[in-house]
This record gives C-alpha cells, structure tokens and sequence, in this order.
C-alpha cells in the first residue's frame, strides 16, 4: 500500500515506519515495534512554549547578575554566583573545564530559551536547535549542585541564600516547561 | 536501509572508541584529587570517593547518597550498559527476539536521560570554587581529577550521541500494523 510521506511517523529509536492515525487530544501513539512515543495530540495553545520561554530569559538576567548565596568567615562576607564560578575555573588554569561549565549551565540554556522563543514563527529551526541543545543544557544539575554545596557550606560556616538562585531555579523550571510544551505543540500549517 | 552485518559492525566504532575513551577517563578521574578545600582550620584533598566519605560521616548522608549516584553509579552503569548495547548489535543482533530489542531501546533511551546528572560534582566544585575564597582562613581549589571526570562525562555523552538504537532493529522484520493510540 504506497502511503504519502506527510502521512508518515518514524520512530525515533528503532526506524519504524508507521502510518499517523488522527488522535483525540492528550492520547499519545507509541511505536508498535519498541514501544516509545511518537506522538501527543497537543492539549496547549500554541503560544504556551514562547510564554515560558520569555518567562525563563526574564529570570536568566538576575539569575547571571545577583549573587546566589552569601558566606560569611570571620567577619569576611562573600557572595558568589554561577559567573563566579566560571571566573574562578578559569583563573585556576582550567579554562577548558570553565568553557564547559558555562556551556552546560549557561549558554545552551540561554539558546534553547531563545531558539523556543522563535518555535512560533520558525517551528521548524526551532525543533533542530533544540535537539541540538538540549542534550548539553543541564541548569536542572547546576541547581542540585548549588543545594548540595549550600547544605555542606552550612554545616561549617554562616550561609545566606540570595535571590540570583531563586531566578536560577525559576529560570530552569521555565525552560523545562517550555521545551515540555513545545513538543506537544500543535504542529505548523503548511506554509506552501 | 541498514542490512549487512559489516555496515553495522562500521557504525559501531565510532561510538565503541569514545565509550573506551571514556571508561580511560574515569580512571585518573577516580584516582587524582578534584578538590582542595582548606576551612575551619583543616586542610584536606579530596578524591571523588573521599568527597562522598566526608558528606557520610558529618552526617550529611542523603547528600552522600546523591553525589554517590551521580559521581560513580550513574558513570559506570552508563558504560556497562552502552557496552551491553554494543554487543547485542554486533554480535546477535540477527538473533534477537522483537521483546529483547525492546528491552534493549528502552535501556538506551534511559542512558540517554540519566547522563546528564553525572555533571553533579563537576558543577558542586565550579560552584564552591567560585564562593569560598577568603585568602588563608577559607579557600577551595579545583585539582586536576575534576578536568579527567568532566572529559569522561563528555566523551560518555558524545558515545551515546553517536550509537543510532535503530541498530538494534536493523536485521529485524518491519511490522506493517498501526501504532497503537
Ligand atoms: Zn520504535
């Protein structure tokens, strides 16, 4: 039976061809051979993804700017923050190690916030940016990393959480539901 | 269309050579220091394993646990893993039942998710080197271990990247039904 090529799903993870069938929405088709998911009939509005994308870069600059924690040592108080971080890798001779830090935690997020910001109007370079990035985006890490050095830092000296963490949170929540409701986006008209 | 046994043999080296790569790494990232922390009047070197001692015995023990996950679990259980996929699409790849190469996707799609979370101790000493500098009294610095950890982390991402699961189904037959809704 010849089938037309936009009327086809190939799965991902195994190669499968399989011929889309309308679905009701939020039911998802998952691939006869390996079981993964093809596709979610999308729920959300088209706009959703670019709302959490403006959300996430809102966040990005006080998160990049505003300290995220406060330290205090005989009287000595110090703030650092993720740029802090980089800065520091870099002047311990690492700058390999500081290039790959600030990739992870900070410019591939920042893209894959940008890249979803144009998923409305440019679905489509959009989705092979996002591919691309959001196997080396991790602040999801970066903010467990902060938690685990705030609990160790605070059982030997005085710590302060500051508001450039909460940003930085927030901003890796927003970007998690943004690239989340992206992929369950409508798909785009036919533009020819 | 990927068939022979030779065309999937060739698309398997590319990524066997990074895993190996990467499973090297490990080593001297296991072995040398990653962080040097001088604070509270005692001066210590840590190695990842001694990192995840210290959290233990100051009784920070779910944050053991997790850095336990994330520095050794999770690195060592994504190479044996990539290394079991590597052998089932190289060697019996023609005899493997449709439920085994099921089984063998979903083992990498999780590969895949988990990766990510190895970057953990890499970013904790990014982060403690960027706060705790007071000169003398509070200082802590990056050692070497940390840059061999983080090349494995790298080299374990780019293997992954780079084996296609679909080896997996290249002998198999094409199943011609719908997918289920
Ligand atoms: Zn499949």
């Amino acid at each position: 039976m010849p089938l037309s090529s936009d009327n086809m799903l190939t799965c991902r993870l195994c190669g499968q061809d399989h011929q889309a069938v309308p679905l009701s929405a939020g039911e998802t088709a998952r691939c006869v051979r390996c079981g993964a998911r093809l596709e979610t009939e999308p729920r959300g509005h088209r706009c959703t993804a670019v709302a959490f994308a403006l959300a996430g870069l809102a966040f990005a600059a006080p998160a990049a700017w505003v300290p995220f924690i406060t330290v205090e040592k005989l009287g000595n108080v110090r703030t650092g923050n993720f740029i802090d971080g980089v800065i520091q890798l870099n002047a311990h001779d690492m700058p390999f190690l500081a290039a790959w830090v600030l990739i992870c935690g900070g410019i591939a997020p920042l893209l894959l916030l940008g890249s979803l910001l144009i998923s409305r109007r440019h679905p489509l370079p959009a989705k092979r940016l996002g591919d691309a990035l959001v196997h080396w985006s991790m602040p999801e890490v970066y903010v467990l990393a902060v938690f685990v050095a705030l609990t160790r830092l605070g059982s030997i000296v005085e710590v302060e959480t500051n508001a450039g963490f909460w940003s930085y949170c927030a901003m890796s929540v927003a970007l998690l539901l943004a690239w989340r409701a992206f992929r369950l986006q409508p798909p785009p008209e036919p533009s020819a | 269309m990927m068939n022979s046994r030779a065309q999937v043999s060739a698309n398997l080296h590319r990524p066997a050579a990074l895993a190996l790569a990467a499973a090297l790494m490990l080593i001297p990232a296991n072995l040398l220091p990653i962080l040097d922390t001088r604070m509270a009047g005692k001066a210590r070197i840590d190695t990842i394993w001694s990192g995840i001692v210290e959290l233990y015995e100051t009784g920070l023990w779910p944050l053991a646990v997790i850095v336990f996950i994330a520095s050794l679990v999770i690195p060592i259980f994504k190479l044996v893993g990539l290394a079991f996929l590597f052998f089932a699409a190289h060697r019996d790849a023609a005899d493997l039942s449709d439920s085994a190469r099921r089984t063998l996707t979903r083992l990498y799609a999780f590969l895949d998710v988990i990766g990510r979370w190895s970057m953990l101790d890499v970013f904790l000493v990014a982060f403690l080197t960027g706060i705790v500098r007071f000169g003398a009294p509070a200082m802590v610095a990056p050692r070497i271990g940390v840059v061999a950890f983080a090349a494995a982390v790298v080299l374990t991402i780019l293997a992954t990247r780079a084996f296609d699961p679909r080896l997996l189904w290249a002998t198999a037959s094409t199943a011609s039904a719908p997918p289920s809704a």
